[in-house]
């Protein structure tokens, strides 16, 4: 099954998870995804999605200088963004629940039939 | 928390994130710098990571970034025509080779010596000047061809006239190319496979007419300095046989053409129907009217022929012995203080050297009028119109 069309409604969810763990830079949130088991993530998907919860007001973002090159730029999860990760988290461990107990139960008949 | 420490920015991503951002230029510049802010560092950390070709296509990484930001998505082919799934189906197809082909030009420029990367950026918003140039010149030329504007120039000038807008039209065409080159206006990157393929038709045709239009304007510096402004319609001039056009002769002095042939010389007769000697012609504007006065060698049919090239100092016999003959040579009346070149008939000298003489009227064989073309003509009349010289009473109604 293609996981991408999974993954494009799970993405807030995780970024919003991943970002309130710990404060995290856009390549880092990428890797921490992938290393979750995301690693079919895109990288331009994570920047999309940070830069549109940035605009819906979960997130907050800030520059780290750097000495020695470009700066950084972090984000932090705000309390926005905290009640929407609390509500999505919700909504997705009804669903996930619901397709399990769906597929529980026609495996069985698909089985004897 | 990770280190903030990177490394300068690699070229490849500097690159890539032009590309990138060239991509996103429909965009709100500071949704585009908000977004794409902060991606030098993890980009570098990316390549560190995973090597240069992780970063893949900077088209598909742009549109990826935009759909996942929920920015509006650019549609490939005609947006929202229902009925033809056929044509987006082939403007897809376009779009895609359009992607392939620019992806692998890319490529290869990532490939080329930083040295030389600079120099390409230099040379695209060249080619957008030129490009503007090129069709300013090309309209220019077309709408005077096309609606018959009486005097449309054979050469072209390095900024055409057009009636004084011509350094006004090249300003807007230029700013016109460089939009467009920059992806600011039509068709804005990648807007429509439709667009696209007319921009590269557009271009190409461009890059055609290059050596036309470099052409026609050196022409034009080369006789830059005749006294053609005095010209005559080349329209005009092309439909008759007898004057071959020649960049350097004759025809971009002032002259009179008449009945196929430059007039040299004018034999003025009053209307009794006698020679006149030393009348002085002005045209409508009373600005003098003078003869192609240049020096004639006899031609193949026993008559005279403006000597056809001008540096010649002699006239070559026409029966191909390469033995010089007597020319012709035209010398002007004079009011005292300079020639005037409009009084006729024009006395003129054989000669075997075709540039005029200085002590030619103190010779044995002074200029002269020599023989004319008609020793009289029949008289002329017109009722209420008093002649200067009156044609005598006709001795039958005496």
């Amino acid at each position: 099954m293609d996981t991408t069309q999974l993954l494009k409604g799970v993405l807030d969810l995780t970024v919003l998870a991943v970002v309130e763990s710990e404060d995290a830079y856009g390549y880092d949130i990428v890797r921490r995804l992938r290393d979750g088991g995301l690693t079919d993530v895109g990288d331009a998907s994570v920047y999309g999605t940070l830069r549109r919860l940035y605009s819906a007001g979960a997130l907050t973002s800030y520059v780290v200088p750097s000495e020695s090159g470009p700066h950084r730029k972090y984000y932090g999860i705000t309390p926005t963004g905290r009640a929407q990760l609390k509500q999505q988290s919700d909504d997705w461990t009804a669903f996930s629940t619901t397709v399990t107990t769906l597929l529980n139960k026609q495996r069985p008949q698909g089985v004897s039939a | 928390m990770s280190t903030t420490d990177t490394s300068p920015v690699a070229p490849e991503v500097r690159h890539f994130l032009a590309r990138v951002r060239h991509e996103l230029a429909d965009l709100d510049p500071e949704e585009v710098s908000d977004m794409t802010d902060g991606l030098e560092a993890d980009l570098t950390e990316l390549v560190a990571e995973r090597g240069a070709r992780a970063l893949g296509s900077p088209v598909e990484y742009a549109d990826e970034l935009r759909a996942a930001a929920g920015l509006e998505v650019r549609v490939s082919g005609r947006p929202g025509r229902p009925g033809a799934p056929v044509g987006r189906a082939v403007g897809e197809a376009v779009d895609g080779l359009f992607d392939s082909v620019r992806r692998r030009a890319e490529g290869l420029l990532d490939r080329l010596p930083s040295d030389a990367r600079p120099l390409l950026a230099w040379l695209r918003p060249l080619w957008w000047v030129a490009r503007a140039w090129i069709a300013l010149q090309v309209a220019v030329w077309s709408a005077s061809a096309m609606f018959g504007i009486g005097y449309y120039e054979e050469y072209w000038d390095i900024v055409p006239h057009a009636r004084g807008w011509g350094w006004v039209l090249l300003a807007l065409l230029v700013a016109g190319s460089v939009l467009v080159g920059l992806g600011r206006l039509w068709p804005g990157g990648r807007r429509g496979a439709l667009a696209r393929t007319v921009l590269l038709l557009l271009n190409v045709l461009a890059v055609g007419l290059v050596p036309t239009t470099l052409a026609m304007v050196r022409n034009q510096s080369e006789v830059r300095d005749d006294a053609y402004s005095a010209g005559f319609d080349s329209g005009y001039r092309s439909g008759t046989a007898a004057a071959e056009p020649s960049e350097t002769g004759i025809d971009h002095q002032a002259g009179i053409y008449s009945s196929g042939r430059w007039v040299t010389n004018i034999y003025p007769y009053d209307a009794s129907g006698k020679p006149l000697v030393g009348v002085q012609l002005f045209d409508q504007l009373g600005k003098p009217i003078s003869v192609v006065s240049a020096p004639e060698c006899p031609d193949d049919v026993g008559g005279w022929t403006v000597n056809p090239v001008e540096q010649d100092t002699n006239c070559w016999d026409v029966k191909g012995t390469g033995e010089t003959v007597q020319g012709r040579v035209p010398y002007p009346w004079t009011n005292g203080a300079t020639q005037l070149e409009n009084v006729f008939p024009l006395p003129t000298r054989l000669q075997d050297d075709l540039h005029r003489a200085a002590d030619a009227f103190t010779q044995p064989d002074p200029p002269a009028i020599g023989e004319l073309p008609l020793e009289s003509v029949p008289p002329v009349s017109l009722p209420g119109v008093t002649p200067s010289v009156q044609a005598p009473p006709a001795k039958a109604a005496k």
